[in-house]
């Protein structure tokens, strides 16, 4: 099968003159034409790139790879054993070798015939990819923690909307029913005035200091590290793994803050109708008598970190002056009252259940050009608690934060956290 | 708790009162734990220095103090990169005289490591620093200019772009990048107008980059320059969506209705960014001239405008032929509709008609929904019906349990499903005699499902049960074996004795509807009940294996690790056949490992 041939769907702003080759055709196609209206011309199929082939992307690639209004057209990662062995399943799909595969993620973003991009790498290089696909023409799906500073996360959303893109963070919960129910239930005040929250992310064990190994063949370390400073080679550092490897250093994002409260505090978010604002007050381990790291809402609730005495045992509970629910995966979702989570919403309740999967919520937002579920300002405002958190843990010290003005409050030593200068020639 | 912080503070406290000096040995330590706790103390020292209620003789001391261990030449990897990355969080003036020197350092490392810690500096020298860097040293590779020219630009130094210009020319991708970046992040006249003439030269990425630079200065001047009818449309969409963002709407109406989608698209984007409502009534006034494509991002629009106005516009797209126009009309009208909506969104009919009846939250659109259900065509009446249990109509129930008795068999349905949405425990004995009433209609197994969807959020199951056990006695076989399925479908342990109970009784009807319903049980807690029925040698061979099935049929559904193989072993023991020995045996194979 060859590469998309025809102009894409998409007929919003593709501000890039990336689209040279496409200045030719027309800019828009009659969504009659383009199988709009209830089937899909193969050669009208939505094409993507993969960027960052490791343990995250599989559901991703799968999810995309067999549907039948999508076309994988290339691979890229840094490893060149993982870019070919995913090369080698869409070879396999499409029964050809056109899969373009690539170490550096700017060919795919060169390609005028990719519409979009899965940007599924470590955190440190999510906004450098997004950004840059965003000022290429493309819309992004790019994993979560969105940013890996305060300051990346602004500049990616002012993009976004100055680009007219579309881009979905890949905090699913936001598409899980019992996360949408239990938001819901709070959003609308079914458990009165919300004072507590609880949020469970576990912890990795301290980032060790390691010792230098031999870059193994077909691995670009130096494109591995991209914007982060200099550390010598070894395999634990750059490990993909849900329990450690990369997400335990600081220098590749926020630890367990970014790791499960990209997930968890932006569920909270959504749930208290923050998504454009945020708690102002955060606080380490041993500042109240909770023991636990957390942060306040200006006249809102407490969020604690990983207390351990919980009502539901869920992966978040909420606390308010009527009733309380505990919310998780799997399914989870316990009220008290009990049958509070049975109730129906009426028409005047703010409505926020997915109606969608995660993945088909970004599809068809390519499609009509509405907002993603978990859109950029969404993403960077859930990164930015993940951030201030990390912040807050790293210097054992209180942080005061302005959401309106996105600034943290006397304390300039904390401030400059809010950006990492990047390794040369490395830019944003 | 409070004394776990006091410790921590005390220890930070001596900490700091160390000398950074002292923590070097261990910083170049050969076991790699002294040296992270060694990397811990310069941090905790650090940030103990510069804390708001810290002195500024204190950070400056510090710093002057990782100054010294840095010009006696430490090794790299282990004290110099750790010690000027944390120059970097904390340095000031002092440090810039240090880190100058380390931009000429031997290790490229430690040379970019003291750029990082300028470009965080916040003394002016350390912009003078950078600058004459970039100027002056010729034999400076591709990668340290880049950093260098990057570092102005994020230090926003005024007047730094005449430094930086020269770089668009080069042919090093790295460079021409840093440059361009750093330009747009300086945004000043020099180098916008340089980036403008540049343009015209670049093609591809390089040329993307440029343009997303300009796009991002905000220059009105800039946007009219690239609305020029020589560049391509979508660059022209975004320069005119700049246009109208800054505030310049007077093209707006000819724009919006031209037939240039490019353009049309730009309106639609700016609407939806800014919600002005001059912005709003064009889309609008024009949403049904805008092909369909652009009529989806319209609607959009409109439904997040939240103004009721608009609806009137909206309402005949739900008859459009394209289906994700009239999906999209729906969803807005679920936000923006008036009780006018009500008959346009059940004349459509669609999913998303459906569910926005469920949301509109106008005045009137109950009263409406309720004389559409009460009479009419018999479609309007179920999907009125359906709206209604959407929108929680649970003061309705007897309503609906009327309409569910209706022979009208999709009125019936209707209000029978409207019973399971809204429905409680107290209507379940009403549902039952109804489902008994009408045990041969169609609506007797819509109230099944529904009996067992109240059954199954119900917070007192044993009492829903004690309601189905009662009903039973005197039914006919049909509603006996209706009965006996909700209690197996509604998965409550209470419902297991009254189901073992039938299983056992001498009416052979009643007993095999009831080893029916209790071999299609769901959940382990059935096995032991399932098992003692089986066992029972009185019991047919029939009867033995449709349990004995229903208990391979749960195992088999299980992860090997949630399997006892204790009990499956028991299960084994007593099958009579066979047949279901193989199956339970593949089962406990597995659970084996």
């Amino acid at each position: 099968m060859s590469a998309k041939t025809t102009m894409s769907r998409k007929n919003f702003l593709r501000a890039s003159a990336m689209g040279a080759a496409a200045v030719a055709a027309p800019t828009v196609i009659p969504s009659r034409a383009m199988g709009f209206s209830g089937f899909t011309a193969p050669s009208n199929r939505l094409t993507f790139g993969f960027i960052g082939m490791g343990l995250i992307v599989r559901g991703h690639f799968s999810g995309t790879l067999n549907r039948t209004d999508c076309q994988v057209l290339a691979v890229c990662d840094v490893d060149r054993a993982k870019r070919e062995k995913y090369m080698k399943q869409v070879s396999a799909k499409y029964g050809n070798a056109d899969c373009g595969c690539y170490n550096e993620y700017e060919k795919i973003l060169e390609r005028s015939d990719i519409d979009a991009v899965y940007v599924t790498t470590p955190d440190h290089w999510h906004v450098p990819i997004a950004l840059d696909a965003v000022r290429a023409g493309k819309d992004v799906y790019v994993e979560k923690p969105m940013s890996l500073t305060i300051r990346e996360g602004r500049i990616l959303s002012d993009a976004v909307r100055r680009h007219g893109a579309v881009l979905q963070v890949g905090s699913q919960q936001r598409s899980g029913y019992t996360f949408g129910k239990a938001a819901e239930l709070v959003r609308n005040g079914y458990i009165g005035n919300v004072h507590t929250i609880y949020a469970q992310l576990g912890s990795f064990s301290p980032a060790r200091v390691l010792p230098e190994q031999e870059i193994p063949d077909g691995f670009d370390y130096e494109r591995w590290l991209g914007p982060t400073p200099w550390f010598p080679y070894n395999k634990e550092r750059v490990k993909g793994a849900f329990g450690g490897g990369w997400r335990c250093f600081w220098e590749y994002g926020a630890r367990k803050n970014g790791d499960w409260g990209a997930h968890h505090y932006d569920i909270i978010q959504w749930a208290l109708g923050m998504d454009d604002s945020g708690p102002e007050f955060f606080f380490p381990k041993g500042y109240d008598e909770m023991g636990c790291q957390g942060y306040k809402y200006t006249n809102g609730p407490t969020i604690y970190r990983d207390y351990r005495k919980l009502k539901f045992d869920s992966m978040i509970e909420f606390y308010g002056d009527k009733g309380s629910i505990g919310v998780g995966r799997a399914g989870d979702l316990q009220t008290d009252p009990g049958d509070l989570k049975n109730l129906p919403l009426s028409p005047g309740d703010t409505h926020l259940r997915a109606t969608e999967t995660h993945r088909d919520n970004f599809m068809n937002a390519i499609k009509t050009r509405k907002k993603t579920i978990a859109d950029v300002e969404i993403g960077h405002r859930s990164a930015t608690i993940c951030h201030l958190s990390a912040i807050s843990e790293r210097l054992n010290r209180t942080i005061e934060w302005d959401p309106s003005k996105e600034e943290i409050l006397g304390d300039a030593e904390a401030a400059k956290w809010m950006d990492r200068p990047r390794r040369a020639p490395y830019t944003l | 708790m409070f004394k776990k912080a006091l410790l921590t503070l005390l220890l930070m406290a001596a900490v700091s009162q160390a000398a950074i000096q002292e923590l070097i040995p261990d910083l170049k330590s050969e076991d790699l734990k002294s040296q992270k706790r060694a990397l811990l103390d310069v941090l905790a020292a650090c940030s103990q220095a510069s804390a708001p209620d810290a002195s500024e003789e204190d950070r400056k001391a510090i710093c002057l103090e990782m100054c010294q261990v840095l010009k006696d030449n430490p090794p790299v990897q282990e004290v110099a990169l750790p010690v000027l990355s944390n120059l970097e969080r904390i340095g000031a003036e002092e440090s810039v005289p240090t880190l100058e020197k380390l931009l000429n350092h031997d290790d490229e490392h430690v040379r970019d490591g003291a750029r990082r810690a300028l470009v965080a500096n916040p003394s002016d020298a350390a912009s003078q620093v950078l600058g004459a860097q970039l100027k002056n040293r010729k034999a400076r590779s591709p990668v340290e200019t880049a950093g260098l020219i990057y570092a102005l630009g994020e230090r926003q130094q005024s007047g730094a772009s005449r430094l930086l210009v020269g770089a668009l020319h080069s042919k090093d991708s790295q460079v021409f990048t840093a440059a361009v970046k750093a330009l747009g992040m300086l945004n000043e006249d020099v180098g916008i107008e340089a980036l403008m003439a540049r343009r015209v030269r670049e093609k591809g990425l390089r040329l993307a980059l440029i343009d997303s630079e300009l796009l991002a200065s905000g220059r009105p001047e800039v946007f009219e320059q690239l609305m020029n009818k020589a560049e391509t449309d979508p660059l022209r969409a975004a320069a005119f969506m700049g246009i109208v963002l800054s505030g310049d709407t007077s093209k707006v109406s000819d724009a919006i209705s031209s037939k240039n989608p490019a353009l049309q698209v730009a309106v639609i984007e700016a609407a939806k960014q800014n919600n002005d409502p001059q912005l709003v009534d064009e889309v609008a006034g024009n949403l049904n001239s805008l092909p369909p494509y652009n009529q989806v991002k319209a609607l959009i629009v409109l439904e997040f405008s939240g103004n009721r106005k608009y609806a009137q516009w909206v309402e005949p797209l739900l008859q459009s032929e394209d289906r994700e126009v009239r999906a999209n009309a729906a969803n807005a009208l679920a936000r923006i509709g008036t009780d006018d909506s009500v008959l346009p969104l059940i004349a459509c009919g669609n999913a998303e008609a459906r569910r926005a009846l469920g949301r509109l939250d106008a005045e009137g659109v109950d009263g409406q929904l309720e004389l559409l259900a009460a009479s009419g065509d018999a479609d309007s009446r179920a999907m009125a019906i359906e709206a209604l249990a959407n929108r929680a109509r649970r003061d309705l129930t007897p309503t609906f349990l009327v309409y569910a008795a209706e022979d009208n068999r999709e009125v019936a349905s209707a209000a029978a499903k409207a019973m399971a949405r809204v429905g409680d425990d107290s209507n379940i004995k009403a549902m039952v005699q109804l489902m008994m009433v009408k045990e041969d209609a169609p609506v007797s197994r819509d109230l099944l499902t529904g009996i067992v969807e109240i059954m199954r959020r119900s917070l007192d199951a044993s009492a829903a049960v004690l309601v189905l056990v009662a009903d039973m006695d005197g039914a006919r076989p049909r509603s006996q074996a209706n009965i006996l399925k909700v209690l197996a479908e509604s998965g409550s342990p209470d419902a297991l004795d009254p189901l073992v109970n039938a299983c056992r009784s001498s009416d052979e009807q009643l007993q095999k509807t009831a080893i029916k319903a209790l071999g299609g049980w769901q959940d382990v807690n059935g096995i032991p009940a399932m098992l003692g029925l089986a066992a029972d040698e009185s019991l047919s061979l029939t009867n033995h294996v449709i349990l004995m099935r229903g208990v391979s049929r749960i195992y088999a559904a299980k992860k090997p690790n949630e399997v006892s193989k204790v009990d499956l072993q028991k299960a084994l023991d007593t099958c009579r056949r066979q047949e279901e020995r193989d199956a339970l045996q593949t089962t406990y194979d597995k659970a084996r490992g």
